[in-house]
């Protein structure tokens, strides 16, 4: 993978950010698609990604897939700012009316991965600090959880039960109202 | 037996798999809590096992809505509710949003205070709590709004379950800047007293469906606020003193005055500021203008304010005297951009009534007509609508439009009717011209949309549009 050339290759290819995995392994991205992480966006302002920035909390695996999403979102806001301004041309609405259902399809398509995948990239979109794809992987939990009870929600995400049976009566004892 | 339960912990801990929703921080925790819209169902959580015990209480925002199965009994909600506030651990919440429009009892004034107690020392952003709309028969009780010095918004539908709603005689809503109530009734001097000197930071107040206790004048007066929706009954005159106001939307109000800023302060904004900008910052010129009902208040707004970007009218026509006055009402409207024509209430002389507003509207880029649902009140004897005389369409000029926008259109006789009026006039069959069908319909009957074309100028871009699955889309 390409990593910080000379000075000249870095001009030409100004708006190229360089991440490394926890395994070592390199992705270049453009900054449009880098920024989505508030976390390098502020590394980027304070002028730290020379030489790449090392992403000890993501493996190579998470971090291609983090960079799959925030590719196919950087475009999606890209386009927002350039029809912002002609929101009335109806040829316009059209557009973006097409392109938000693909990125709504892809979001779902995103989803589609084992319990640990979805683990580790709601890890990565809080380490990194990608807002969107935090919301998204945050709600296909939430929904698994939505009107499960306590019983079923420890089986499908393998939650150990360690209260005794005497602190669990009394934690029902207190939230009785919740269960009403 | 601590020690024995402790032990286990230890043990069991050793034996977990690799992944697990316990190991995410506390704030994904929430970030995905937060996502079941329930308070009560992120409390439940609570039992999963000693890391969730304590989660739920640290919430940011705290929901209970009436509308999951689970609140069929009423007081099961407030339980809820009282339970969840007792239990909250963190000394701030970002959110509070309690929900129980359509809950059928009443609900005891001293529970809700509880409530707006906790919201008052707690709650630090946004409040919503909106109480049954219509609960069932009882006796009505006072309830107070204590002072929320750290919330930034209030949202307070009081419905129609209490007789008054009191507002704080001492201290500030610092923080306000939104504040939202409705079906409340209210005592002039609270209103009065909370908008003018206690909520210094206040930008959008929403006054809805509410009435004064008594009948009284009001006075706004705000140096901060950009936006005023005010539909207050019992209101025998409002007296606006708001140099920022941008937004304004009157409903049913018969009295009207405009406080003009003073001499001093106008000198003051004089220098250094361009006129155009001098004019906004002294208030006359707004973003959007509403007038709903009464239009004895539009000769006092038509004269205060210079120029409107969006004039929104739904004003009552009566039959006998009410044309004429009408008439006299809109004589001279204030400069705008886009005029939209909602006649609701009451609208005898429709066409020639809309019509006199087009022409007095000659500087227009676009008109939105709002069609009404049935054909106008026929005429009482003696009436003044002097209707036919009226209709002619040849005098209206409109060299800026642009766009016309007709809503609600069901193909019905006069419906057609008022819209072969509206093409009648040259620079509206010039314009771009875009149908909305009645969401209510899915199609028209045959030809509508033929007869309608044919009616315009063979030039005349005219469009029809469809309301499907939740948008608007080209009918052919």
């Amino acid at each position: 993978m390409a990593s910080a050339g000379s000075g000249d290759e870095k001009a030409a290819a100004a708006a190229m950010i360089t991440l490394i995995s926890s395994d070592n392994e390199k992705f270049e991205v453009t900054e449009a698609t880098a920024t989505l992480s508030q976390t390098i966006r502020h590394m980027i302002e304070d002028g730290c990604t020379d030489g790449g920035v090392p992403l000890p909390n993501v493996t190579s695996k998470i971090l291609a897939r983090v960079i799959e999403y925030c590719k196919k979102h950087a475009t999606a806001a890209a386009g927002e700012e350039g029809s912002s301004s002609s929101f009335s041309d109806a040829a316009f609405l059209e557009v973006d009316r097409a392109f938000l259902e693909e990125l709504e399809e892809f979001d779902d398509a995103f989803l589609e991965v084992d319990r640990a995948t979805l683990f580790d990239l709601i890890l990565a979109a809080n380490y990194l600090d990608i807002k969107g794809l935090l919301n998204l992987t945050c709600q296909k939990v939430a929904d698994s959880v939505k009107g499960k009870t306590p019983e079923q929600i420890r089986e499908m995400y393998n939650i150990v039960n360690d209260l005794t049976p005497e602190e669990e009566a009394e934690i029902r004892r207190e939230t009785q109202w919740a269960f009403e | 037996m601590e020690q024995a339960a402790s032990r286990r912990r230890r043990q069991r801990r050793r034996l977990r798999p690799a992944y697990r929703i316990s190991d995410l921080p506390d704030n994904v925790l929430h970030s995905i809590l937060r996502r079941l819209g329930s308070a009560p169902a992120a409390a439940r959580t609570s039992v999963l096992s000693s890391r969730w015990r304590h989660v739920w209480a640290y919430l940011p925002q705290l929901v209970f809505q009436d509308s999951g199965y689970q609140f069929r009994n009423p007081s099961f909600f407030l339980n809820s509710v009282d339970g969840a506030l007792d239990r909250y651990a963190a000394t701030t919440l970002r959110s509070l949003y309690i929900s129980m429009f359509n809950v059928a009892s009443r609900v005891p004034a001293a529970r809700v205070s509880r409530w707006l107690r906790f919201s008052s020392e707690r709650v630090a952003g946004d409040l919503l709590l909106c109480l049954p709309w219509r609960p069932a028969d009882g006796e009505e009780e006072e309830l107070e709004l204590p002072v929320c010095a750290s919330t930034r918004t209030i949202q307070l539908g009081v419905g129609h379950g209490f007789r008054q709603l009191r507002l704080p005689r001492i201290g500030a809503f610092g923080a306000l800047t939104l504040m939202i109530i409705r079906d409340a009734r209210i005592d002039a001097n609270d209103l009065e007293r909370v908008v003018c000197w206690q909520c210094p930071c206040l930008v959008e107040l929403h006054l809805m469906a509410m009435s004064l206790v008594a009948v009284a004048d009001v006075t706004v007066r705000s140096a901060s606020l950009r936006r005023l929706h005010f539909e207050v009954e019992n209101t025998s005159r409002l007296v606006l003193d708001t140099p920022s106001i941008e937004e304004l939307s009157l409903s049913k109000v018969f009295k009207v005055s405009v406080v003009a800023p003073k001499f001093a302060e106008m000198i003051a904004q004089r220098h250094g500021a361009a006129a155009d900008l001098h004019r906004q910052l002294l208030g006359r010129r707004l973003r959007w203008l509403v007038v709903k009902g009464c239009h004895q208040v539009m000769p006092v707004l038509m004269r205060h304010f210079d120029a409107v970007d969006r004039l929104e009218l739904d004003l009552t026509v009566s039959s006998g005297e009410g044309y004429k006055t009408f008439l006299r009402a809109t004589n001279k409207l204030t400069k705008c951009d886009v005029l939209v024509v909602n006649m609701t209430t009451e609208w005898h002389a429709y066409e020639p009534s809309l019509l006199y507003l087009v022409r007095k509207s000659a500087a227009i880029r676009k008109l939105v007509v709002h069609l009404p649902w049935t054909e106008c009140s026929p005429c009482m004897p003696g009436c003044t609508c002097g209707r036919k005389g009226s209709e002619k369409t040849d005098n209206i000029k409109l060299d800026s439009l642009e766009e016309v926008e007709i809503n609600d259109f069901t193909g019905e006789y006069h419906h057609v009717k008022i819209v072969k009026l509206l093409l009648s006039c040259k620079d509206i069959s010039a314009s771009r011209i875009v149908v909305n069908i009645s969401p209510l319909l899915c199609s028209l009957s045959e030809g509508t949309c033929q007869r309608i074309r044919n009616e315009a100028h063979p030039s005349t871009n005219i469009r029809f549009n469809v309301w499907l699955h939740g948008r608007w889309e080209p009918y052919s």
